[in-house]
C-alpha cells in the first residue's frame, strides 16, 4: 500500500447558476483522506460542506455543477464523465441527513437494499436477501428478516438511520461519506447511531468523511478536522490539536460556541453577523466583517496560508 | 390493506347513495307529471290520478325513493320507462356496452401514451421531446372533443375515404370494419385525457426526481432504467388519482362523440329520456354512470394504496 492518499480534492470549485452568470459556492477546496481515516468536515449551515461530499459523489443539484478542480478516488479521476457513477454504492456510500426523506416511501426497506446489492454483486436473490439481513444485523436491527419488509415510514428515526447506513455499507465501500448523519435525530439516539457507526467504521475498516456542525461529535469520532468558512476550507489539524490550540479565530469563536454543562452559566455566545451570501463574497479574508482578531490587512488582501506541520490555517492573524 | 379496502368500499356506497338520493329528488322536481307527456296534452285529470296510481307517483316521494333504491339494489332493477314500457335493464344491456368499449379503449390509449409521453419528458426535461410534449399536452386541452370529431370526419371520412364517416360496426360483423368504424370515435375521446394525463404525469415524475430519496437511489449505483422504476412508483399516485376520475368523466364526453359519429350507445337512451322527460330513464342512466365513476375511483384508491403503502396506513 503506497502513501497516496485514498481521497483526494485538489482546488474543487462548484458553482450555482445558468447560462453565463455563475457564482462559486465552493471556492477551492483541497482535501485529502487516507484509507481508514475519519475525517471531519465542519463550518455553518452554507458553507459549502454538503455541496463538497455532493460534488464527490457525483450527485450536485441540479444547476450546479463543478467549475474546477480534481477530485481523484483511488488514482480514479471522479470529473471526468461516466466514473464516478461506477463507484457510487459500490467503493463509495453515503449516508444522508434525513434518513426519512432519504429512503423511497414506495419500496420496503430491504428491497432497497437488495436492489444495491444486485446492482454491484453477482447475487441471486435469496443470497441478496441473505447478505441484507446480515447487514441489517451490523448495524443493530433486532429482527433483521422482519424488518427488511418494512417501511422506512414504519421505521423510528434510529431505525431508519441504521437501514441508511446498511444500505450505504452494503457492497463494502472503502470511503463512507456521511453527511449530518445525526443531525435530524433526538439526542438520545444520536448517541446510539454515533457508536453504530464507529462500530460498522472498526468491522468493515473504512474511511469516513464526517460532516458535521456538531464539533463535540467531530471531537469525539474524528482523526483530523478541516474548518470550512465561505466554501474554503480555513483550518486543518488534528483531531486534538484543533481543539487543543485552534490558530483560525473562526475556528476559537465557533468552540466558544459550544454549549457546556460544566461551564458558567449565562447567554450562550454567538459569532456575529451572518456567512457572506452567494456572489458577494468580500474581498480580502471572507471571515473578517464577523472576526474578533481582524485587523487592516484582513479586509484588503487574500489570506495567506500558516503552516506548522500538519496543521493549517488560512488567516494572516496567524501568520502575525 | 383488507382493512383500507373495506373503509374504501363503505365509504363508496356512502357516496352511491347520497347521490341516489339527490338523483331522485331532482328528477322528481320537475313540476310537471308525465302522464302529460306520456298521454298527451288533452288529458284530463282523473286520467292523470289514474296514471299516478298506476306507477306509484302519488305516493310521498320518500316512499317513492325507497322503493326504487330497494329494487334497484336488491334486485339490479332499473325500473321501467313511462314512454317506451321498455325495461331498462333491457335498454342499459344494449347500450352500454358500446359505450363501454369506447371509453375503456379510449382510456387505455390515453393512459399508456402519456405515461410513456409524460415520463420522456422528465426524463428529457427541456429538451426536444419535452417541448413536443408539452405542446401537444396544450393542444389537447384546448381543442374541443366534438369540433376535433367533426373536423376529423370532415378530413378523413368525407374528404378521403379512409374512415367510414359514422356508425357503428359490432364486432361480429368483421374485427376491421370494427376497428375502422371505432378508430376515430376512440381518438377523439382520448385526446383531452391524453394532454391532461401526460402534464400530470410530467409533473409528477419531476416532483419525485427531485426527492431526497432519488438522491439515495443513485447514490447506490442503481442503474437508470431501476432508479426511473423507483421514481414512477411514486409518480404514479397523483396519476392514476386523476386517471380515476378521467375514466367516469370520459363518460360524459363520450355522449358527445357518439352523437358526432352516429353510435348508439348511452348517448341515445340518455337523450331520448331527456327529451321525453321520461325521468325513470333519466334516472337509470344517471345511475349507471355514478356507479361506474365510483368504482373508477374506488380502483383508482386501492392501486394508489398498492404502490404507496403509506396511504394506505394514514
Amino acid at each position: 500500500m503506497t502513501d497516496d492518499p485514498l481521497l483526494r480534492i485538489d482546488g474543487l470549485h462548484v458553482a450555482f447558476g445558468e447560462r453565463s452568470r455563475w457564482h462559486d459556492a465552493v471556492r477551492g477546496v483541497d482535501l485529502r483522506i487516507h484509507r481508514g481515516e475519519v475525517v471531519g468536515l465542519v463550518g455553518e449551515s452554507g458553507s459549502g460542506k454538503s455541496l463538497t461530499a455532493l460534488a464527490v459523489m457525483g450527485l450536485l443539484p441540479r444547476g450546479a455543477k463543478v467549475s474546477s478542480g480534481r477530485v481523484v478516488f483511488d488514482g480514479i479521476d471522479l470529473t471526468a464523465p461516466g466514473k464516478v457513477e461506477r463507484l457510487r454504492g459500490a467503493r463509495i456510500g453515503m449516508i444522508f441527513q434525513d434518513p426519512l426523506s432519504a429512503l423511497n416511501p414506495a419500496i420496503p426497506v430491504g428491497r432497497q437494499i437488495t436492489d444495491s446489492l444486485r446492482t454491484h454483486q453477482r447475487l441471486g436473490a435469496a443470497d441478496a436477501r441473505d447478505r441484507a439481513e446480515a447487514l441489517f444485523d451490523l448495524v443493530g436491527i433486532a429482527r433483521p428478516r422482519e424488518r427488511l419488509r418494512a417501511y422506512a415510514h414504519e421505521l423510528s428515526g434510529g431505525m431508519r438511520q441504521r437501514v441508511m447506513t446498511a444500505l450505504a455499507v452494503a457492497n463494502d465501500p472503502e470511503l463512507l461519506i456521511a453527511d449530518e448523519p445525526t443531525t435530524a435525530l433526538d439526542v438520545t439516539v444520536q448517541a446510539q447511531v454515533m457508536a453504530m457507526l464507529d462500530r460498522v467504521r472498526r468491522e468493515l475498516g473504512i474511511a469516513i468523511l464526517f460532516i458535521s456542525h456538531n464539533l463535540e461529535l467531530v471531537a469525539e469520532v474524528c482523526d483530523r478536522v478541516s474548518v470550512m468558512y465561505a466554501g474554503r476550507v480555513v483550518e486543518e489539524a488534528a483531531v486534538e490539536t484543533l481543539f487543543g490550540r485552534p490558530r483560525h479565530p473562526y475556528t476559537r469563536q465557533l468552540l466558544r460556541c459550544t454549549p457546556r454543562l460544566d461551564g458558567e452559566t449565562g447567554p450562550m455566545p454567538t459569532i456575529p453577523g451572518l456567512p457572506p451570501r452567494l456572489g458577494a463574497v468580500p474581498p480580502g479574508c471572507p471571515f473578517a466583517p464577523r472576526c474578533d482578531a481582524a485587523f487592516d490587512r484582513c479586509t484588503a488582501e487574500t489570506p495567506g496560508i500558516w503552516r506548522e506541520g500538519p496543521h493549517m490555517a488560512v488567516c494572516w492573524e496567524a501568520l502575525r | 390493506m383488507l382493512s383500507l379496502m373495506v373503509r374504501r368500499a363503505g365509504f363508496s356506497l356512502f357516496s352511491l347513495l347520497v347521490v341516489s338520493l339527490i338523483l331522485f329528488v331532482l328528477t322528481r322536481s320537475i313540476p310537471e307529471s308525465p302522464a302529460r307527456i306520456v298521454l298527451g296534452d288533452d288529458v284530463t285529470d282523473a286520467q292523470i290520478a289514474a296514471f299516478d296510481a298506476q306507477y306509484g307517483l302519488d305516493r310521498p316521494i320518500i316512499v317513492q325513493y325507497l322503493a326504487w333504491l330497494e329494487r334497484l339494489a336488491l334486485h339490479g332493477d332499473l325500473g321501467q320507462s313511462f314512454t317506451t314500457r321498455l325495461h331498462m335493464n333491457v335498454e342499459v344491456a344494449a347500450t352500454l356496452p358500446v359505450t363501454l368499449e369506447l371509453v375503456t379503449i379510449a382510456f387505455i390509449v390515453a393512459f399508456l401514451v402519456s405515461l410513456t409521453l409524460g415520463t420522456l419528458s422528465a426524463v428529457f426535461r427541456d429538451g426536444p421531446i419535452d417541448y413536443a410534449a408539452r405542446l401537444l399536452a396544450v393542444l389537447g386541452v384546448s381543442i374541443p372533443g366534438f369540433w376535433l370529431a367533426l373536423v376529423l370526419v370532415l378530413a378523413f371520412a368525407v374528404e378521403r375515404d379512409w374512415f367510414p364517416p359514422g356508425g357503428f360496426v359490432p364486432l361480429s360483423e368483421g374485427l376491421e370494419a370494427h376497428l375502422m368504424s371505432i378508430a376515430l370515435p376512440v381518438f377523439c375521446l382520448s385526446v383531452f385525457y391524453m394532454a391532461v394525463l401526460t402534464r400530470m404525469t410530467r409533473s409528477a415524475l419531476l416532483d419525485v426526481l427531485g426527492q431526497d430519496y432519488m438522491r439515495t437511489a443513485r447514490a447506490s449505483g442503481l442503474s437508470r432504467l431501476r432508479v426511473l422504476r423507483y421514481a414512477l412508483r411514486n409518480a404514479l399516485v397523483p396519476v392514476v388519482t386523476i386517471a380515476g376520475v378521467s375514466f367516469g368523466h370520459m363518460f360524459g364526453l363520450a355522449l358527445i362523440i357518439e352523437r358526432v359519429f352516429n353510435i348508439g350507445g348511452m348517448s341515445r337512451a340518455l337523450l331520448t329520456a331527456i327529451q321525453q322527460r321520461d325521468y325513470a330513464l333519466v334516472q337509470a342512466v344517471v345511475m349507471v354512470f355514478t356507479i361506474i365513476f365510483v368504482v373508477a375511483n374506488l380502483v383508482a384508491d386501492l392501486v394508489n394504496a398498492w404502490l404507496n403503502p403509506k396511504l394506505a396506513t394514514s
